[in-house]
């Protein structure tokens, strides 16, 4: 199943160093429209993890666990009201990459083969009717 | 994905010839027949240079043997060069001496594609062409990969020698202008974090420690130092040996920049979107790095409007020109412009740790995008030796004491003595060299001026040369205003001819220079001014006139109208305007 509405997570392990511990990071977020807006992202880590994030700007982390994670990225798709999340990580990323020939395969590859957390509450806005009244 | 189908009521311009010239005339001899050749050329109006990248892999298949000419008529270089000859073109050859985002496994020949290539995020490098095809990039630190190179360019020259092919050859470094937080640095796709890469560096710490005989250990800071030496030394065995076997009709090397590959871009592109405003900044962002930026991975459609009217006069017309014939700015044709520069700025290599701020952090780089918008050069190479036939007088050039070698001490030294302006930063400068430079003061008689602004500050002056030495450090912590007067205030001292612009956000522009013909006596100098709005707002710049300046025509107006007064030029612009301005600067 192809679905053009899905936000795509790829993240990554990083090991600690200088006194900083072991976490996930997030590395990018991209949907149908581009990039998802990191300005959003980080609104939305403050709110949930109730501390800033480490810095800025992307990887944005730290993340203690994947559960964390899962939960940050299900928490960014209500927010933008994409219908699904699929999160990846970079080795993954790198695998799924080697295989598609293409930016549409890829895309396709990416929502389909990560780890799938669907939006229920997410409003279709496919329709004429669904777009006027959301 | 959004497939998206642009509308047109002209005539479409054939896909094919998009295909085979992507944007700023370049070439791509395989993807057409060579009974087209010619026709092609006669139907290319963009300029008359022809920039013809080289397909590795299209002149080989098992490596054992190399095609040009013997089976397909489309690995006949020669016959090329004629094509474009009878068509009144000239061709100007690129090796890559990196991957190639453009070519299938970045340009490797399949039998060679085994390693992927992985970011400093241990990312796979993926980038998308013109049609949304995915060319992945593999390691060249395999030592098969060199060594099937070394033999590939030494049968190209082998062959240029045997047909007599007389065209330039340049080595070219492939890469991407980056966003983010390495906003505007240049990364070349020679980059690699792999398992190669890795055996490779190991291999390199063994061969260096046992020449110094010595037990180092490296520890994590010089450890990613030492990492990209061992790139820049590999990257440079490709190079010497490209330039080697390619003798006859080597040029030097370019480095080449291109919109939509940087790994952002890649992302926002898989879902079918083109930043053109992104690209438009990576133009002037490029240039200023001496990268010459190409489009040909971005689709032709979203170069139609402000983009490609950017590409066209500032790249495929002028930039591009003035980096492939280095007799550019001297030759007696009075239409070359060159990009106006004021400043050459030395700043610490991208990746590199380093311990002081950089200029950038120092509020330098934002007061030349208030005061002297791209006007600017920016290199981290500071072995630059010293060039007796470069007019050193009319420009500032900012070095790093931590970043200080010999060469770039006497090349600073020099520069002074022949009527050059430098300005030191001597935060991180050895002693050895602050020592050098008291006996130099002494030993040439030269008083030393100092005066304490935020930082002590100490200027000396020779001549026409000016050298002032400031502590950089004493200014990292300042307030950004603070920064911006800091240097309006000091380079406002050396008395720069320039014309202020104020510009709504969004806008962009860009000066270039050239000499006055021979119907222009009147004038040093005439310098253009290119204006363009890429957003989808109406905005607003205003000109103000100063002496020694005057307006000498308005051209390639577009979307904008223009308000003239003998104090300021006011320029409304619509969404996709564009315009450009030449002034001419008289004594």
């Amino acid at each position: 199943m192809t679905n053009n509405d899905a936000i795509v997570m790829i993240y990554d392990y990083k090991e600690g160093a200088d006194l900083k511990p072991s976490a996930y990071y997030l590395f990018h977020a991209f949907d149908e429209n581009g990039l998802v807006e990191l300005d959003t992202m980080v609104e939305v880590y403050e709110e949930f993890i109730n501390q800033t994030p480490e810095t800025g700007h992307l990887p944005l982390g730290p993340f203690e666990d994947l559960n964390f994670l899962n939960q940050f990225a299900f928490k960014v798709c209500e927010k933008n009201d994409n219908s699904l999340v699929s999160l990846i990580s970079v080795k993954d990323y790198n695998a799924i990459l080697e295989e598609a020939t293409t930016g549409v395969d890829l895309f396709q590859d990416l929502t389909e083969k990560g780890n799938r957390i669907e939006n229920l509450d997410h409003s279709s806005k496919t329709g004429l009717l669904g777009k006027l009244f959301h | 994905m959004i497939d998206e189908v642009p509308v047109s009521l002209t005539t479409p311009v054939p896909r094919d010839f998009d295909a085979v010239f992507p944007g700023e005339n370049w070439f791509l001899y395989w993807k057409t027949s060579a009974s087209l050749w010619q026709a092609k050329f006669q139907e290319y109006t963009e300029s008359n240079r022809i920039v013809v990248p080289i397909n590795w892999a299209f002149h080989t298949e098992t490596g054992d043997t190399y095609n040009f000419a013997k089976e397909r008529p489309e690995t006949d270089l020669k016959k090329l060069i004629e094509a474009a000859r009878s068509a009144g073109k000239e061709i100007t050859f690129i090796i890559p001496i990196t991957p190639a985002p453009f070519l299938p496994n970045g340009g490797l020949p399949s039998f060679l594609a085994r390693t992927l290539s992985l970011s400093p995020n241990n990312m796979v490098y993926g980038n998308l062409d013109g049609d949304g095809n995915l060319n992945k990039i593999y390691s060249f630190f395999d030592t098969r990969v060199y060594q099937a190179f070394c033999k590939f360019v030494g049968a190209l020259g082998e062959y240029f020698t045997e047909a007599g092919v007389d065209s330039d050859i340049w080595g070219a470094s492939f890469g991407c202008i980056e966003n983010g937080i390495d906003d505007g640095s240049f990364t070349d796709f020679f980059f690699d974090r792999s398992s190669v890469f890795e055996q490779g560096f190991s291999r390199y710490l063994e061969a260096k420690k046992s020449e110094r005989q010595e037990d180092e250990v490296v520890c994590v800071r010089d450890e990613e130092a030492q990492k990209i030496e061992f790139h820049n030394t590999i990257k440079d065995l490709y190079y010497q040996e490209a330039k080697e076997s390619l003798s006859g009709n080597w040029e030097g090397s370019l480095k080449f920049g291109f919109l939509g590959a940087n790994s952002e871009a890649f992302f926002k592109r898989l879902s079918g979107n083109d930043d053109t405003l992104a690209y438009s900044r990576q133009v002037m962002e490029s240039m200023i790095r001496n990268v010459v930026p190409s489009s040909i991975l971005v689709p032709h459609r979203s170069k139609k409007g402000v983009l490609g009217k950017q590409l066209s006069d500032l790249i495929a017309n002028s930039f591009l020109e003035s980096k492939l014939r280095q007799d550019y700015y001297d030759d007696d044709s009075h239409i070359t412009l060159v990009p106006m520069r004021f400043f050459e700025v030395y700043d610490y290599e991208t990746g590199r740790p380093h311990n002081h701020a950089s200029w950038d952090s120092l509020g330098l780089l934002h007061y030349f995008s208030r005061d002297y918008r791209w006007c600017f050069s920016l290199s981290s190479e500071t072995s630059i030796p010293f060039d007796e036939t470069t007019d050193h007088e009319e420009k500032i050039h900012f070095y790093h004491g931590e970043r200080m070698n010999r060469k770039a001490f006497n090349t600073l030294l020099k520069i002074f003595m022949s009527g050059g302006k430098v300005i030191l930063n001597r935060s991180g400068l050895g002693i050895d060299y602050l020592k050098r430079l008291e006996s130099f003061f002494l030993e040439n008689s030269l008083k030393v001026e100092k005066v304490n602004f935020h930082t002590i500050i100490h200027n000396i002056v020779l001549g026409e040369g000016r050298l002032i030495i400031l502590e950089g450090d004493k200014l990292e912590d300042l307030n950004p205003s603070v920064k911006l007067t800091f240097w309006k205030k000091l380079l406002d001292t050396f008395n720069l001819k320039h014309i202020s612009v104020k510009t709504t956000e969004g806008v962009d522009y860009f000066w270039r220079t050239r000499t006055s013909s021979p119907s222009e006596l009147n004038y040093e100098e005439i310098r253009r001014a290119s204006f363009y709005n890429p957003t989808s707002y109406k905005q607003k710049i205003h000109i103000k006139m100063k002496k020694n300046f005057a307006l000498m025509k308005v051209l390639d107006e577009h979307n904008v109208s223009v308000q003239s007064s003998p104090n300021e030029q006011v320029i409304d612009m619509l969404p996709g305007g564009v315009i450009s301005m030449d002034f001419g600067v008289y004594s």
